[in-house]
């Protein structure tokens, strides 16, 4: 058996069936993988109708459509000033949770003074929350309680 | 080509030849990539 030439014929048989293995191996997982993919689109949910991502293409869409409900805004409301007491409205950054531009929608509303804050009854709260979209906020971080702090060291001092 | 020799040859090493098929058949398995959606 050490004949060159059956050396070299187990060669080309070895290499045949390694080649065999191969194309086997892949016509067989192609095939199964179509089968699978044709199942899938089968089963496959219908796509949902398509929805424009962009502002500008939503707005555009939304222009049929109906316009969000807004919550309705309670008609109780805390007492509003048209100017500040004295020509000086109050810090109300002061207040942990009021920021530049919430500070500057209160006194838009008419609200210049921690005081102000310190009445506010819930349906109050509620209205300013309406007014600025922050739902719960004033109660979470207890504006109410923070401004009666403010307003007891103000007259302590 | 000598058919005797190969039958022979088939007879003699085909476990052979079924361990280096086996082989192609995973890497031919392998190489096959799914074409993308």
């Amino acid at each position: 058996m050490t004949n060159p030439a059956h050396i070299a014929e187990t060669a080309v048989l070895l290499l045949a069936a390694y080649l065999l293995g191969c194309v086997l191996g892949y016509a067989a997982r192609r095939i199964l993988h179509a089968g699978r993919g044709t199942r899938q689109v089968a089963a496959a949910p219908l796509p949902e109708p398509y929805r424009p991502r962009s502002t500008a293409a939503r707005l555009a869409a939304s222009v049929d459509d109906e316009p969000p409900a807004r919550p309705p805004i309670p008609s109780a409301r805390p007492v509003t000033l048209s100017a500040p007491r004295g020509g000086r409205a109050d810090n109300l950054k002061q207040i942990k949770g009021i920021g530049p531009k919430i500070e500057a929608s209160l006194y838009a509303m008419g609200i210049f003074h921690i005081d102000q804050i310190a009445g506010w009854s819930k349906a109050d709260m509620a209205w300013v929350e309406a007014q600025l979209t922050f739902k719960g906020r004033i109660r979470r971080e207890n504006w109410v309680e923070q401004a009666a702090d403010l307003c007891k060291l103000k007259a302590s001092a | 080509m000598n058919w005797t020799a190969l039958l022979y040859l088939l007879g003699v090493y085909w476990p052979y030849l079924a361990g280096v098929g086996l082989i192609g058949l995973v890497v031919g398995w392998r190489s096959f990539s799914p074409p993308k959606p």
